[in-house]
């Protein structure tokens, strides 16, 4: 048995790129988001159900599945607005804001036990969607969720 | 380096050859590099030498030992080869 524990910190770590899949690879190359608070991986796999006649129990086909990864962080500025440097990459120059703004198509890699080879991680692709910045003067620090709406399968692997 | 890094490089280290490379956040290291973040390649170069010289030694004693069955003055000669 191998439990996957993050208690040691910064060990789900996601890293976002918009040029190509091997750019998320990198955390140089990449947006790593920061602060993270929590995050989910949802693979739901559709399910058709259907009765028959002859049978007293319903049936079912499985059908594509909805891929979506979910997280909450706090808002860090320069992750949720770009550094704005044209050399880097999309994700890290426009930051989460710009990317669901621009609806750009984003590669991602959410490693689920740190970044180090060995390490396992889910690979896709996807769309940045549902920020929603909030504040209040109990809580006075702006956190947000952020849905990455995945496109197609998502695949694991492990850090070369 | 994190606990959890050193864990994975030291298992990774049992199996590694030369040529292969370790990644800490992504950024690959090499084999001496990573001996090096773990602090032990100093005492693996010094180790290989010393190795060599005690094979070296066993064979010659395994010489003197054999001359030494066939004479009456093993005592001395023991004495003569150790100076």
């Amino acid at each position: 048995m191998s439990v996957i524990n993050v208690s040691a910190g910064s060990e789900a770590v996601l890293h976002i790129a918009a040029a190509n899949a091997v750019t998320a690879n990198s955390a140089v190359t990449s947006l790593v988001v920061p602060q993270m608070q929590d995050i989910t991986i949802n693979n739901q796999v559709g399910v058709f159900r259907f009765k028959t006649l002859d049978s007293t129990a319903e049936s079912a086909v499985t059908i594509p599945a909805t891929n979506q990864l979910t997280l909450n962080c706090v808002v860090d500025q320069t992750a949720f607005f770009g550094t704005g440097t044209p050399s880097d990459d999309d994700a890290k120059e426009n930051g989460l804001f710009g990317l669901s703004k621009n609806k750009t198509q984003v590669y991602f890699n959410a490693y689920l036990n740190g970044t180090d080879s060995g390490s396992v991680y889910i690979r896709g692709t996807g769309f940045i969607a549902g920020l929603s910045p909030t504040v209040n003067m109990d809580s006075p620090v702006w956190v947000t969720p952020v849905s990455l709406e995945i496109s197609g399968d998502i695949e694991h692997d492990l850090v070369p | 380096m994190k606990q959890t890094t050193k864990i994975k490089a030291l298992k990774w280290l049992e199996t590694a050859k030369s040529k292969d490379t370790f990644s800490i956040n992504t950024i690959p290291h090499s084999k001496h590099q990573i001996e090096q973040l773990l602090g032990f390649p100093a005492s693996i170069k010094e180790e290989s030498p010393k190795l060599k010289d005690i094979k070296e030694e066993k064979h010659g004693d395994m010489g003197t030992k054999s001359d030494l069955g066939h004479t009456e003055e093993s005592g001395d000669r023991i004495s003569k080869g150790s100076e």
